[in-house]
Order: structure tokens, then C-alpha cells, then sequence
């Protein structure tokens, strides 16, 4: 999902792998961006088997001056293995191995259930990531996305609408930026209507490592 | 009987169910207010903290709180999901509460009410008459806020600051909330809300930042 930040020789390195690109400018040229379309986007993300990163969320609201800043990591692992940790302010922690989730808290030093995992709103933000760290943005039932091209200094970005019209009172749309490493996602943001944004932001990305399997595991 | 003697014996008619205080001299019980009053931030003010639930049937949650009162008494409060997402957004000004936005299960027609006295009676002043003032069965300096058929909240003092607020539905205790740590211009690194008997919870909101 994050952006890798080894630059355009990385991408180059990777696309070339990929077979996007044939060697010499004229071919460089006539070369598709890995966004090009859902297909290729798929397929860009399929090349990655697991990623670990950082992440800045910032929220800002009207009533506050400054944003509300969490910090925290993720990790996946295809197919659908998924952590995704908060350590300040709040210590929660999401774990999706073979689609069993839990989530905790962390109170007194200890790992507590949280109940609020029952909630839809989170169900609903966290519940689309895995589909997207595979590629998937186009058949889920909860959001229609748009492919957006790069615009300026716009840089390309996927655009997700609720399907459902009551949803838009809880988000009214979330955009990915893309990445420069095919199958990313370098950062997102989540719109509500009148009251702000959580921008998360990527860092610090590592690719294709092996991840221990109780890192999807609650920890005891 | 001169009016200040109908006020105390009518005060003190309103807390005879109440934990009894023992009397204080009056220039101790004059400086007790201001002490007491230091347990609330001055406004206007914002603040965000990291709250840990502990709900009935032994179900814990965990939320982002950012609450503010402007100039005007406005009290605004509201609930994020740890990723962001507004779960409740309310205010209150006086008895006028408007919600802007209330998801499930935050929508319930008891919770906007129930928070904004949660949150009111932690960071808001009790109105009213002033305080009876006096000394609680373990020593500590209680300052005594009584509503005529209204709630009464007291405020108990430690040697440097307010340690406790507590609110009272007749004689019943309904809410105790302790204040720790060293205080910042009223506000408290942590705040333990607590609400007894069925249904009760606690809540405990550990400061992240305030303006």
C-alpha cells in the first residue's frame, strides 16, 4: 500500500520486471502507467507479496486549531493477512489472519478486547483495506471508484463514492493517492461531509519481506 | 432570620441525605472556593483525549474526545473512532442540546444527554448558589454545589488541588470522576469518569492536548 521512495529508477527497475516497459526512450514513451486501468492495477499489486510501513494519521476538525496526529504500522500479507496497530495517542490493534479479526486495546500494559469492533463505521473503513491492498478497488459493493490520471501536479488517485447514499453521512468519499511503486498506495484520505479529513500518510515501507505469522495473530 | 440564614438552613435541608460535612472556619471555607474552582479549565478552551471505555458485561472500548467551550457556555463535544471517523457530535448551551451527528450506536436518545453531563460535569462549573463548605469524614475540604430538585456536585480538595468531583440524584451517587496527576491551567493528565449501578461504566480520558 505505501509508496516506496527509492524514486524513478526503482519504478523503472520494477516496471521493466513488470514487462510495462521495453528498454529505449521511444518505447519509455509509449509505456502505460501501472494505473493505467483496474486489470493493471491488479496485476501491479499482485507482484507484491507483503508490506510493512509506517503511518501518520492526521485529523483535522473545524473546532480544532491544530490536527489530531496518531501514529502507528501496518503490515500485510497476501493473500488477506492484515495488521494495522495505532500506538499513540490510543494503543489499538486490528489482526486479520484467514479472515478471523480481532481487536484490541491496550489498557494497564495488557491487551483488552474492544468491543467497538462491532461498530459499522469502523467495519467500513477497515474492512475495504484489505481488498485494496490487493488491487481490488473496483468490485467491492460499499464504495464505486473512479480512476483518476494524474492532473498537473495532481498525482494519479482513486476516488471512492458510498454506494449507499445513507453511508455519505458517516464518509462521503475516501481518495487513495497511488504510489510510484506499481501497486501502492502512498497515502488516503477520508472525507466527511462538513466536519473535516483523516489524512493517513505512508512512511518507511518495506517490501516483500517475510512476516512472521503472529504479527496476524492476537498477542497473548 | 436574615436571608444568609434562610440560605443555609435551606441548604443544609438540601444536603441532609448527603455525606454529612463538619463545619469550617469561614476564612478557610472563602478560600476554599477558588481551590475548588480550579478543578474546571477557565474558558474558552479545547481539549482532545484518549479515552478507554469499560462498559456493562465487561466490554471495553476505545475513542478519541474533542470537547470545547467557547466564551458564550457553549459545550461541544464529540467522539472519533480511533481511525477517524465522527461518531458523535453534539453541543449543549444551557439546557438546548443539538446533535450534528449521532452513528449507531451513539444514536441512542439517552446517550447525547447522558455524555454531555458526563463531559459537563468534569470540565464545567456547577451554577448556582455558592458552595456549602466543609470537611468530609476522611478530612478533605468539600466544597457543595445543591440544586433545588436538581443535581449537587461536590468538589473535594487535596493539599495542592481538586481530587474528585462527584454528582448526586438526591441522596444516590451518580457520577465519580478523579482527577490525576499535576493540572495544566484546569486541565488533568488523566480523568477517571465513573457512573455506578446497572447499566454504569467507566470511562478513563488521558490527555493528549489542550489550547
Amino acid at each position: 500500500m505505501p509508496t516506496l521512495r527509492k524514486g524513478a529508477l526503482a519504478v523503472l527497475a520494477i516496471a521493466a520486471v513488470a514487462g510495462l516497459i521495453e528498454l529505449g526512450a521511444p518505447a519509455l514513451a509509449r509505456a502505460a502507467p501501472w494505473y493505467a486501468d483496474w486489470a493493471s492495477i491488479r496485476q501491479a499489486a499482485a507482484s507484491i507479496s507483503s508490506i510493512e510501513a509506517d503511518f501518520v494519521q492526521t485529523r483535522t476538525l473545524r473546532i480544532l486549531s491544530r490536527p489530531l496526529v496518531s501514529r502507528g504500522t501496518m503490515s500485510f500479507r497476501r493473500p488477506n493477512d492484515l495488521r494495522w496497530e495505532y500506538q499513540s495517542p490510543l494503543q489499538t490493534l486490528l489482526v486479520a489472519r484467514h479472515g478471523d479479526v480481532h481487536r484490541l486495546i491496550k489498557h494497564d500494559g495488557a491487551w483488552v478486547s474492544d468491543a467497538s469492533g462491532r461498530l459499522e463505521a469502523m467495519k467500513i473503513v477497515l474492512g475495504e483495506i484489505v481488498r485494496w491492498l490487493d488491487g481490488d478497488f473496483s468490485s467491492g459493493k460499499t464504495f464505486k471508484a473512479t480512476l483518476q490520471p494524474t492532473q498537473g501536479a495532481l498525482p494519479a488517485h482513486i476516488e471512492l463514492v458510498p454506494a449507499d447514499p445513507a453511508l455519505t453521512k458517516i464518509i462521503s468519499r475516501i481518495t487513495l493517492s497511488l504510489g510510484e511503486r506499481p501497486g501502492t498506495v502512498r497515502a488516503l484520505d477520508i472525507y466527511e461531509e462538513g466536519e473535516g479529513t483523516t489524512h493517513i500518510a505512508f512512511a518507511r515501507s518495506r517490501f516483500d519481506q517475510s512476516i512472521p505469522d503472529a504479527r496476524f495473530e492476537p498477542p497473548h | 432570620m436574615p436571608r444568609s440564614g434562610l440560605l443555609a438552613l435551606f441548604l443544609l435541608l438540601a444536603c441532609a441525605h448527603l455525606p454529612p460535612l463538619a463545619p469550617v472556619a469561614a476564612p478557610a471555607a472563602a478560600a476554599a472556593v477558588p481551590r475548588c474552582l480550579a478543578a474546571f479549565p477557565p474558558p474558552p478552551w479545547r481539549a482532545t483525549h484518549a479515552i478507554f471505555a469499560t462498559l456493562p458485561f465487561g466490554y471495553h472500548g476505545a475513542l478519541l474526545g474533542v470537547t470545547a467551550v467557547d466564551s458564550g457556555g457553549v459545550l461541544h463535544a464529540m467522539l472519533l473512532a480511533p481511525e477517524g471517523v465522527t461518531l458523535f457530535d453534539g453541543s449543549i448551551r444551557g439546557s438546548h442540546l443539538e446533535i450534528a451527528r449521532a452513528v449507531p450506536p451513539f444514536d441512542r436518545p439517552a446517550f447525547a444527554s447522558s455524555l454531555m453531563a458526563d463531559v459537563g460535569s468534569g470540565f464545567i462549573p456547577p451554577a448556582g448558589a455558592p458552595p456549602v463548605i466543609g470537611l468530609a469524614r476522611d478530612g478533605a475540604t468539600v466544597c457543595r454545589w445543591s440544586r433545588p430538585g436538581g443535581e449537587t456536585t461536590e468538589i473535594e480538595l487535596a493539599a495542592q488541588s481538586p481530587r474528585a468531583i462527584r454528582t448526586f440524584h438526591g441522596s444516590h451517587l451518580s457520577r465519580a470522576i478523579f482527577l490525576s496527576g499535576t493540572p495544566e491551567q484546569g486541565f488533568y493528565p488523566l480523568v477517571i469518569l465513573q457512573v455506578p449501578g446497572r447499566g454504569g461504566y467507566q470511562l478513563e480520558l488521558s490527555l493528549v492536548d489542550h489550547e
